[in-house]
């Protein structure tokens, strides 16, 4: 794995290419290009903040729009690089078969192109902060837990790459692969404190809800960006130690496939 | 001649001088009946479909030795591309091992990669970077890769817009920029028009010239005989024969020409199903052939070799002055050469009763092709066809040892006089 992970860097200038690529394919032929990254997030925001503080009411949560983009940040990255990396082998499958190059620069491009736009999206939440700060000056603590994101991207990223290893070298011999994400995600995605204040689920429950790793990956963030208060240590450490399981477990069995997908596709 | 030939190659004493080293290649596809690939079939059936294995390289060994252009040669299904895409890491022999010394760049399809929403200077340096060019090695090259291409007023236009024959020449360009240590080729040389492919061969040339290691799958036998220094003809996934190009190139094209013959050899003799024949039938071609030097029917030749053309008449009465003629098409009906027996001053005043009439042609000028062959027997003015065959006969030439281009062979010498 490690022989691998010195290729990827070898090829580190194809990795960034592709991204660039990603990038400007996704956003080539329509008039607001790069701008769709910053107003997709506020849209899905707004909806959110529609139906969960107006029709919904949680409501001991002031800013919701916050608190949901709080979650959103990471979850959209998670959501992107897994979906996108899922299909990145089989869209790709005219290179596959006739040009080597290590393959896991594919998932990995989508990866790279994902964690620009959360930075964008990133600065949308922060320009956020900016404007509810002049009416409630105490959002602007945020800004002092930013340094926190250092340690909790590369945990976000490290666990989304290697779910998004597993799924996408799967997805070459079982096509399914990629119907069921369509269900599993939006499983995930009500299974991790995203929309709703962790306090909501039961106590009794709560061991459960852990098992998803994602959730405690969110709530981390979710704490450092809204909560303002630095997640526990010993949640950074069960965060870490479960994202480098995905990301090895994902790798191992993506280089385990790998040199079959020529034949697969 | 089902021997299975095979030149040794000399053992290479330095190891350092070798490009690549395959040694009993084996691999297997797995053909599948119906093949599943939803989840439900594999839950439901608990294994995979039925598949049979289907072996495409059956233990292949060779040296490539530095330097050295090697051609893949072989029917279809030889086993030449898989051999091609192990060389080039793209699949993964189920046994044996292949070592490759230095950066090997694949060509095996123009312009793999190119994304048609991005523009033609975009598409090269993403190109470049597939084939493993830095960015700043695309910089230095990407003047000469642009004037290759002939693309400098479009080079800022989606390639979707492109014309194929556009992106074929961009992808050229680029690929055989790459600078590679061992470039791997397959069939390249077939794509784009005319001066495309001369364009293309020329550049093949310099890269042999600067000596790189080349190899090449081509199904074009005398570019293979030209360029190459070694081939390896390989059949049903093994070696057949290895060693010097030509000669390799030629043992398969005798193989290959011998089963055609054998294939089809018979239905000359009654006349094929194909073509026209009419005539008043007083005079009547029963049979025609074909003759080697040897008097042997066939039906292929090579170019320069010495062919028969032989009509055998029978006469139900006496014929005046009758007139044997016979003229060459091509494929297409566009006629190469005709001629007659009285064109020649050959026209016998009486004929009656059986015999056959020669014509012999004692070096084949045609160039390798398909070709037809029409006879008939008419009067001496040319308005009354007593019996006529047109377009009957069907043949081949191969041109091996010539790489003249065209359908004849102009007689001619080169000379140069400097003042």
């Amino acid at each position: 794995m490690i022989s691998h992970l010195k290729d990827v860097f070898i090829y580190k200038e194809l990795l960034i290419n592709l991204a660039v690529k990603e990038l400007k394919v996704k956003y080539k032929n329509s008039v607001l290009g790069f701008f769709w990254s910053l107003i997709n997030p506020i849209f899905t925001m707004l909806i959110f903040t529609i139906v969960f503080s107006m029709i919904f009411k949680f409501a001991e949560i002031e800013y919701f729009p916050i608190f949901l983009l709080a979650g959103l940040l990471p979850w959209n990255f998670f959501n992107a690089t897994v979906m996108g990396g899922t299909e990145s082998i089989i869209s790709n499958s005219s290179l596959v078969k006739k040009v080597y190059f290590p393959r896991e620069l594919l998932p990995l491009s989508i990866s790279l192109a994902n964690l620009v736009n959360f930075f964008l999206e990133l600065l949308v939440f922060l320009a956020f902060i900016g404007v509810i700060g002049i009416f409630s000056p105490q959002y602007l603590g945020v800004f002092k837990f930013l340094p926190l994101l250092l340690l909790l991207l590369p945990i976000l990223y490290l666990f989304s790459v290697g779910f998004s290893f597993f799924i996408s070298s799967i997805n070459v011999y079982y096509r399914d692969v990629q119907h069921i994400m369509g269900i599993f995600m939006m499983a995930l995605f009500y299974m991790s404190p995203i929309i709703y204040p962790i306090s909501l689920i039961p106590e009794k429950y709560s061991g459960i809800y852990y098992i998803n790793p994602l959730a405690s990956i969110i709530l981390s963030f979710k704490n450092t960006l809204y909560w303002m208060e630095a997640p526990q240590l010993n949640w950074i450490a069960y965060s870490f130690l479960i994202a480098i399981i995905f990301f090895i477990a994902g790798y191992a069995i993506f280089l385990r496939l790998e040199p079959d997908f020529a034949e697969e596709l | 001649m089902e021997v299975s030939e095979e030149i040794k190659q000399e053992p290479v004493e330095e190891k350092e001088e070798l490009a690549i080293k395959a040694k009993d290649v084996w691999k297997d596809f797995r053909l599948f009946q119906d093949k599943n690939q939803s989840l439900k079939e594999v839950f439901l059936k608990r294994k995979r479909s039925n598949f049979e294995t289907f072996w495409a390289l059956k233990g292949v060994s060779f040296n490539v030795k530095k330097g050295v252009t090697l051609g893949l040669i072989g029917d279809n299904g030889s086993g030449k591309s898989t051999m091609l895409k192990i060389l080039a890491n793209i699949l993964r022999p189920q046994k044996g091992d292949v070592e490759i010394e230095g950066k090997v760049s694949a060509l095996l399809e123009l312009g793999t990669g190119f994304h048609p929403e991005l523009t033609g200077r975009e598409n090269v340096y993403l190109n470049g970077s597939i084939l493993g060019l830095s960015r700043k090695e695309i910089d230095k090259k990407f003047d000469t890769i642009v004037e290759f291409s002939e693309l400098a007023q479009f080079i800022d236009t989606p390639v979707k817009n492109y014309s194929s024959g556009m992106y074929v020449r961009l992808g050229f360009a680029v690929s055989t920029n790459v600078d590679p240590d061992i470039l791997l080729i397959d069939e390249i040389l077939a794509v784009g028009d005319e001066s495309f492919q001369r364009k293309s061969l020329d550049k093949l040339y310099q890269l042999k010239h600067e000596k790189k290691t080349i190899v090449l799958v081509s199904h074009a036998l005398s570019s293979v005989a030209d360029i190459c220094d070694e081939a390896i003809w390989l059949d049903r996934g093994k070696v057949r024969k290895i060693g010097d190009a030509r000669q390799v190139v030629d043992a398969y094209m005798s193989d290959v020409n011998r089963q055609e013959e054998e294939r089809s050899g018979l239905d000359q003799s009654g006349g094929a199903d194909i073509g026209n024949r009419w005539g008043s039938g007083e005079i009547v071609l029963s049979k025609v052939q074909i003759l080697d030097s040897e008097g042997k029917e066939r039906q292929i030749f090579e170019s320069g070799e010495k062919m028969i053309v032989r009509m055998a008449y029978e006469a139900r009465k006496e014929i005046e002055r009758p007139v044997f003629g016979m003229i060459i098409h091509t494929r297409s009906g566009l006629v190469c050469s005709g001629t007659n027996s009285r064109i020649f001053g050959m026209v016998p005043e009486k004929l009656d009763g059986r015999g056959f009439v020669d014509y012999t042609i004692d070096e084949l000028p045609l160039l390798g092709d398909e070709y037809v062959l029409t006879v008939g027997v008419h009067d001496f003015a040319g308005m009354h066809d007593f019996d006529f065959h047109d377009q009957k006969y069907v043949f081949r030439v191969t041109a091996m040892k010539n790489s003249d281009i065209g359908i004849f062979k102009a007689p001619g010498v080169w000379q140069i006089t400097e003042e």
